[in-house]
């Protein structure tokens, strides 16, 4: 190290202290280096196994209390390509409906709540933009940070309708969902959705109609759409894509340059016989892998695990329905790891044996593949982006924030193609076998390997977004996704380095925590003490 | 008169199930109340708790704590007030990260004059948060003494 380097070490990133711990190597205002430590053994294979074959239903829910209606549209698909169940088009449409309404709401919860507050640092206090991104978007005061927070707060109420609750609902169950709605639980789905968009989707967020947003296809396109109206100028759409150049963030958070994503929402008539191999055919939004110049059809087969540099004993790098039960070894703390060995609870996931992104900017871009279907999602626009702007943490917020409009179309579509008197639900036959169930979370890629022996769970992984996006080196030393994407990036004040929570909070980090430590924030507890 | 409790946590986190188990033993012992209680597993999305609090008069928050100083399955009672903290204090906060507290502060400021004033927290000290579906003895002793406080307390509000 030289004499000039210093280290910054910047903890918590999650809920528990500790949980994710982001360490920037800094020379001259530079990241020269950056490791993500997660610092919790989560043990989930040792949990499961064992246990009765459905129990993913109602455990894998749990691990997340964002992505909660994710986890189970993919525990219930793992079981319907095991036990090769047939799924009626009522319960895929429900399915789809839970997840992308999981997504609706994360957006602008997720922009407001978490990433455009970022904005208001001083840092940024020099740029002419400055005061109304502060009149918007201040946590609390900000104008539309209110009527954003409050409003992402209906899309689930759709999925409760339906799921009974959110989050860690288990409505949806192989062979279909439990769940049999009535011609009132419709009209009230569209009102709620139809509020969504009145207070806030196109008066405040787009500007214009969800339909007139659509028609954008280049980069051009979206410069001269915001050009085009006052509304456009002034929504916050129309803002943010103004104010991130302004503020320089489509300069940094570059990333791995390669991108997967598993896909998601399967279409009602084309996986009632549920099948891995027709899977990629059967979603709406489209599966794939993007090497930076081609795209590849995904297979699932090709994604691995690496444990040489995670807290495991040493196996070669392995299929999720292959790899041996973890053996945990001994961790260290943040501030005696060796970054050259074992120094994070994560493992490295791998596709085709690249370091890979997952998340909007991977759907976006599936989204663009000239091969796609036509009941597949068909959107050019960020093929064009990242050739004219390339990655960043810009490009990776404003793939987020286009999602919102083309799901908001979606959801209203199969509203109207549920059958209310056709089944939702087909008992299947216990079976042993090996299933793959796999989704889009609102940050990404996430899926579950599961295989079923005398009717209990062998073997059950989940590989989240965040496995994909913040997992350590590999067996070759290839950085994951966020390391890759610190490294380089300019921290102006390294007592506030906002640059390195912009990279972070583009990701969306989604390390599940469980317990707050309140004691941790100079609340003395002690006088409150009743037992 | 409405009020609300709500559990945070995860049952299959070990002691941290805990919030989760007072609601699910709590709904036996409301089984008569139901206009007037409200009981909520909010599962481990703290965010959540601002688009609850709407239309209860008393709100009970009932979770975990990781607390180093004293003996597990010790038991705080904490006006919320106490404990709010404000997002901005929590330098890389992200959604998964969501305290109920931090949501709290959201819900003070957004729901204006309709938030409600009469929030308590009930937080049960615990030690163990691996990937197990079990309670340390200890803790499962705290939540039981919770179920019969917040149930006097409760029975007495209402009357």
């Amino acid at each position: 190290m030289s004499a000039s380097e210093k280290i910054m070490n910047i903890s918590p990133v999650g809920r528990v202290e500790g949980d994710l711990d982001v360490r920037v190597y800094i020379e001259n205002n530079r990241v020269v280096r950056a490791h993500t430590q997660a610092a919790m053994f989560r043990g989930f294979e040792k949990i499961m196994q064992g246990k009765d074959y459905q129990s993913g239903l109602i455990v894998t829910p749990r691990i997340c209390g964002i992505c909660g209606g994710s986890h189970l549209y993919c525990a219930s698909s793992a079981l319907d390509t095991a036990m090769q169940t047939t799924l009626p088009s009522n319960a895929l449409l429900l399915r789809a409906i839970g997840q992308i309404t999981e997504t609706i709401q994360s957006i602008p919860r997720w922009f407001y709540a978490i990433f455009a507050t970022d904005l208001c640092n001083k840092k940024f206090a020099h740029h002419p933009s400055y005061q109304e991104v502060c009149r918007r978007w201040a946590a609390y005061a900000g104008k539309h940070f209110q009527i954003g927070v409050t409003a992402s707060g209906r899309p689930v109420e759709v999925y409760a309708l339906f799921g009974g609750q959110w989050p860690h609902s288990s409505y949806m169950v192989p062979g279909g969902v439990m769940c049999s709605p009535t011609l009132s639980d419709i009209t009230r789905a569209y009102s709620i959705l139809n509020q969504f968009r009145n207070d806030w989707l196109e008066p405040i967020f787009l500007g214009c109609s969800v339909e007139r947003y659509m028609q954008i296809k280049t980069w051009d396109d979206l410069l001269a759409w915001v050009d085009e109206k006052e509304s456009h100028k002034n929504s916050d759409m129309g803002f943010f894509i103004k104010v991130a150049q302004e503020f320089g963030l489509d300069t940094f958070g570059q990333g791995v340059g390669k991108y997967m994503a598993f896909g998601t929402y399967i279409h009602k008539d084309l996986w009632n016989q549920p099948k891995i191999e027709t899977r990629n055919n059967a979603l709406i939004s489209p599966s794939g892998f993007w090497d930076g110049f081609n795209f590849h059809e995904l297979d699932h087969l090709k994604v691995t695990e690496h444990v040489k540099h995670s807290w495991y004993e040493d196996y070669p790098a392995a299929h999720p329905w292959d790899e041996p039960m973890p053996n945990p070894l001994k961790s260290t703390n943040l501030h005696h790891t060796d970054f050259d060995g074992k120094y994070s609870w994560a493992k490295a996931p791998r596709y085709d044996d690249h370091a890979v992104e997952v998340g909007p900017l991977a759907r976006v871009i599936m989204a663009g593949n000239p091969n796609n279907k036509s009941h597949q999602i068909q959107d050019p626009l960020f093929l064009d982006i990242m050739k004219v702007k390339g990655p960043s943490v810009f490009t990776r917020t404003l793939a987020r924030l286009h999602e919102e409009a083309k799901l908001f179309s979606l959801v209203h579509e199969w509203l109207g193609q549920i059958n209310l008197n056709d089944e939702f639900y087909i008992k299947p036959t216990q079976r042993d076998g090996r299933g793959w169930g796999a989704t889009e979370a609102a940050r990404g890629a996430l899926a579950h390997w599961v295989e079923i022996e005398d009717g209990k769970i062998k073997n059950y992984q989940v590989m989240a977004p965040t496995t994909w996006n913040v997992g350590p080196n590999d067996e070759k030393g290839r950085a994951g996704a966020i390391e890759a994407a610190l490294t380089g990036i300019e921290i102006a004040d390294p007592n506030d380095p906002v640059e390195v929570g912009l990279v972070a909070r583009s990701f969306d980090s989604c390390l599940v925590c469980t317990v707050h430590a309140l004691d941790k924030n100079g609340k003395d507890l002690t006088k409150f003490r009743i037992n | 008169m409405k009020c609300a409790i709500l559990g945070f946590g995860n049952p299959v986190r070990g002691d941290d199930a805990v919030g989760c188990q007072v609601i699910e033993k709590l709904h036996e012992k409301f089984n008569n109340e139901k206009d007037h209680i409200g009981l909520f597993d909010m599962g481990t999305n703290g965010f959540e708790i601002l688009f609850t609090l709407s239309g209860y008069n008393k709100i009970i928050v009932v979770d975990a704590v990781l607390d180093n100083q004293n003996k597990i399955g010790q038991i705080y009672k904490v006006p919320a007030e106490e404990v709010l903290m404000a997002p901005e204090e929590d330098p890389l906060l992200f959604l998964h990260g969501m305290k109920w507290n931090q949501g709290l502060s959201y819900a003070k400021k957004i729901m204006g004059d309709s938030y409600p004033t009469d929030v308590d927290a009930y937080l049960i000290s615990i030690s163990n948060i691996s990937f197990i579906e079990a309670m340390q003895p200890e803790v499962e002793k705290a939540r039981d003494e919770v179920i019969e406080l917040i149930f006097k307390e409760v029975v007495s509000w209402l009357n």
